[in-house]
């Protein structure tokens, strides 16, 4: 879809209306996030409202972030929660305090992959970080089986899943069995 | 034949565009004939960044070869003067080409 120039700009004054700023901050959030000018106000306000409430947080405060973090401006509602939802697993596992939100960009897969370095790392009692190459490396010459006790959580499953299949095509073989904690 | 010397040409556009890894393996892949759907399932990314990245790539290889078009130019200084941008054009540039 083509838009015209006046189009974009009045797109950018409507956003700043819904979202009660300023349309001179938001020209300035645009040009670090361009779909802010072709994204339509109303889909952009509806957005912002279901992942605060699924968040469970102000608006003005997630607006506040998306401001911070412009990619929150167009990203879905259920991407974005399932993000923090994993970033806040990463913590449980690690047993820090899990209810902060924060925002990260990586893929789930990537943001799995650094809990599975951690039960890794933590398993073996290593101390320095392994990256991907080096995991892969490390565990092929480690030649184990792992036996991991998770928190409960609704995105278990899908750390599951992932560390399921990236045995499989690194490995050919399941390496990684869990056991899912009910506490 | 050809087509190595398309992809040598286009090898030595990327070079002089200072282009990101991942705007070079889409432009790559793109020229290749893959789809944006194609695209967004292989790198786990949403069609519209996909698309997003692929254009801005385009745009930094037209910026460096003087073929950025002139509305390129007009739009920025248009929005500059529309919101009261204390930015220069060449910063609006620098920013949707980054």
């Amino acid at each position: 879809m083509k838009y015209s120039r006046e189009k974009l700009f009045d797109n950018i004054d409507a956003t700043a209306k819904l979202l009660q700023l300023e349309s001179k901050e938001v020209a300035k959030v645009a040009l670090k996030q361009l779909s802010l000018f072709s994204q339509k106000p109303e889909t952009i306000l509806d957005n912002i409202n279901r992942t605060s409430n699924l968040l469970q947080i102000e608006t003005k405060e997630f607006i506040q972030s998306a401001i911070q973090h412009p990619q929150l401006f167009y990203q879905k509602p259920k991407t974005i929660v399932q993000k923090v939802r994993i970033i806040q697993y990463y913590k449980q596992v690690q047993n820090k305090k899990s209810d902060e939100i924060v925002f990260l960009f990586s893929s789930d897969n990537v943001l799995y992959g650094k809990i599975l370095n951690y039960l890794v790392k933590k398993s073996d009692g290593l101390k320095r970080a392994i990256d991907k190459k080096e995991f892969i490396k490390y565990l092929e010459n480690k030649n184990k089986v792992y036996n991991f006790e998770i928190p409960k959580n609704e995105v278990a499953q899908g750390f599951i899943q992932f560390a399921k299949k990236f045995s499989k095509e690194h490995f050919g073989k399941q390496i990684f069995l869990f056991k899912i904690l009910k506490r | 034949m050809k087509n190595e010397k398309n992809h040598k040409k286009l090898e030595r556009l990327k070079k002089n565009a200072n282009l990101t890894e991942i705007e070079s393996e889409l432009l790559d892949e793109r020229s290749k004939g893959k789809t944006i759907k194609e695209l967004s399932q292989e790198k786990n990314r949403s069609e519209l960044l996909i698309r997003n990245l692929i254009n801005n790539a385009v745009a930094k290889i037209q910026d460096k070869n003087g073929l950025l078009p002139e509305k390129f130019k007009e739009f920025s200084e248009k929005l500059i003067a529309r919101f009261s941008l204390d930015i220069s054009i060449e910063e609006v540039k620098k920013r949707i080409l980054s």
